[in-house]
């Protein structure tokens, strides 16, 4: 069964479209990237599938359910903007993710936040942006969960954060779990992806498997992605 | 081992021709073990699947087996070993001569290049 | 899970409340030590004027105390649940209802811990202090005849309209902060207009209301006060019912838009 599925997905907000009939099928197993420029409905669809929006008509499916409190089990989500509330430190975190999620792995996230050599005592205000933000991914990897949404994870990093991002991302999601990495820097992810999406406009301008993409134009995604959004 | 991929061709074909350039210079030798997929995977910055899809193909060839509770080696026969080395130096030749002659360099004027670059390397 | 948030909100309401009571307190004391000066003799005029100037900040202080934890409350909810963190609080298997009780309750909480602060610094300030301390007297004797005519079954009602009250006021403010926050933008400018448009709303619903039940039969009242009890437990299940209703309202307004309207940015 698809852990993700969408069918005659549509949301606008006033008189602006948002998506309009998104029919997506992400299966167990397989990191996506959900790429597109600026404005083309990616985080409008990832916020449909947390239950952070509420679907204009079309249906959208976590796990076979429409997103609620079950289906809100099964993700792990990293949002686009830092907002863990920074009173906390690391320590506090793991408590609040292990109190409300029963995947959460405690073990590997300290084993992560040692790798980092990261006070996990200090409050998040008192940590640079770069390791709040670290933080931040570690308690979404450390959770054993079904589908991980991460929106933007490698926007506004330097090269060596993006590597660490995409490491962690890699040895920690498990492989009956789905990935999904919205994203428009795709020269930076392509490599850790087994299937792309390409949406614009609100539309699903292509789907595909990564390495299917590159074997039929004989080009990186990257390319493909530029001759189908050319100004 | 350093990984560095271009931007042309699918990532499992180029994983695919790399290994197969360490096994036949010896930098994978015959019998070793290969790390686990993961590991791999963490190491070159791709997909796991990806990786895997590689390591298949070159289990298709017969230069790597799997032993199914300990993990993957590299072959031990070295009639396979030698036949992918050869494989891949006619392939550079071929590549040398291809470019060679893209610059208007015939076949009799090669031997003489190729001295020019060795008493190029002893004069240094 | 509800224990579970509201143990998390009471930890994160704490790093601000706490503070804010532990001044207040401190305060307090320096005003009993500023009343003492003042009461004593041959005090430099200097002194005098400090001590009637902290005297002043108790007085000031106090009154903005109950705001201030008002204010933090409603302010509580809009940080938690309508910016940044709410994209955290929204995707925890918590449903939307869990959230808001949680939330009603805790500021509850809170609202009992600032009134018994509040007290407690009236305490601190009229100790040992002579004329104040003959002051606590006599509402001490006012409050000991009240008490004569006064039974538990009177306190705990009062008691319950006050946490009712509480309530109301709690769930007015989220839901007009749900209904602001809505909006693309001038969210803030919108959760007032929504506020004044509830309270007008509001004050209509309890005229019609008062009018049917009064006004078309007011010898209903008249008819059954035969003593001060019966026709106050009237009132007080008249009063109860209409707040009751007022926080249902403002509940499922905030159930809604949470729920379905949440616009985070």
């Amino acid at each position: 069964m698809a852990i993700l599925k969408c069918s005659g997905l549509t949301k606008s907000f006033g008189r602006v479209t948002a998506l309009e009939a998104v029919d997506l099928e992400v299966e167990s197993g397989r990191i996506v990237g959900l790429l597109g420029p600026n404005g083309s409905g990616k985080t409008t669809l990832i916020k449909l599938a947390n239950g952070l929006l509420a679907p204009g008509s079309g249906e959208i499916l976590v796990g076979g359910k429409k997103p609620g409190t079950e289906t809100k089990k099964l993700i792990s989500f990293l949002p686009e903007r830092q907002c863990l509330p920074d009173w906390m430190s690391a320590r506090d975190l793991m408590g609040f993710y292990a109190d409300f999620y029963d995947d959460f792995d405690r073990a590997a996230a300290e084993e992560m936040l040692k790798r980092l050599e990261l006070d996990t005592g200090k409050k998040l205000k008192h940590l640079s942006k770069g390791s709040r933000e670290k933080v931040q991914l570690i308690m979404v990897m450390a959770r054993r969960a079904k589908l991980y949404l991460l929106d933007e994870p490698i926007g506004g990093v330097d090269p060596a954060a993006r590597d660490y991002i995409l490491e962690t991302i890699i040895s920690n999601y498990n492989p009956e779990a789905s990935v999904i990495i919205s994203t428009h820097l795709i020269a930076d992810v392509e490599r850790v992806l087994d299937d792309v999406v390409f949406l614009n406009k609100g539309r699903v301008a292509l789907a595909s498997s990564a390495d299917d993409l590159r074997e039929r134009h004989g080009k990186s995604v990257d390319m493909v992605f530029r001759e189908v959004f050319k100004c | 081992m350093e990984w560095n991929f271009d931007s042309g061709g699918p990532i499992y074909g180029q994983i695919v021709e790399k290994l197969k350039r360490s096994i036949a210079s010896g930098e994978l030798g015959p019998g070793e073990r290969l790390p686990a997929v993961r590991e791999l995977a963490v190491s070159a910055g791709v997909n796991p699947n990806t990786f895997q899809r590689a390591l298949s193909e070159l289990e298709r060839e017969g230069l790597v087996y799997a032993i199914r509770t300990s993990g993957r080696y590299v072959t031990e026969d070295r009639g396979i070993i030698d036949s992918v080395r050869r494989e891949l130096a006619r392939r550079s030749v071929r590549e040398f001569l291809s470019s060679m002659e893209a610059l208007g360099f015939k076949r009799e004027e090669l031997h003489g290049l190729i001295d020019l670059v060795d008493t190029d390397k002893k004069e240094e | 899970m509800l224990g579970r948030l509201i143990r998390h909100e009471l930890r994160a309401t704490s790093v601000t409340m706490l503070p804010v009571m532990g001044l207040m307190l401190l305060v307090s004391a320096m005003a009993n030590l500023a009343l003492r000066f003042m009461d004593g003799k041959d005090v430099p005029g200097v002194l005098v004027l400090i001590s009637g100037i902290v005297v002043i900040i108790f007085g000031v202080g106090l009154f903005a105390l109950g705001f201030v934890s008002v204010y933090v409350m409603a302010m509580r909810f809009r940080n938690n649940l309508l910016k940044d963190e709410g994209y955290i609080m929204h995707t925890l298997p918590v449903s939307v209802h869990t959230h808001i009780w949680s939330k009603v309750i805790v500021s509850t909480l809170w609202y009992a811990a600032t009134a018994l602060c509040a007290v407690l610094s009236l305490i601190v300030v009229s100790l040992d202090v002579g004329f104040i301390k003959s002051l606590g007297q006599t509402l001490g004797e006012l409050l000991k005849t009240l008490g004569d005519i006064n039974n538990l079954e009177l306190l705990t009602e009062v008691l319950v309209m006050l946490v009712l009250s509480a309530i109301l006021m709690s769930l007015s403010f989220y839901a007009s902060l749900s209904v602001g926050h809505s909006f693309a933008s001038r969210k803030m400018l919108f959760s007032i207009v929504t506020f004044v448009v509830m309270f007008i709303f509001w004050c209509l619903f309890l005229y019609g209301v008062n009018y049917i039940v009064l006004g078309i039969r007011p010898e209903r009242f008249d008819l059954h006060i035969d003593d001060f009890m019966s026709a106050w437990r009237l009132i007080f299940a008249y009063i109860c019912a209409l707040i009751t209703a007022g926080g249902a309202a403002c509940y499922l307004i905030t159930a809604y838009f949470l729920q379905k309207k949440l616009n985070l940015e």
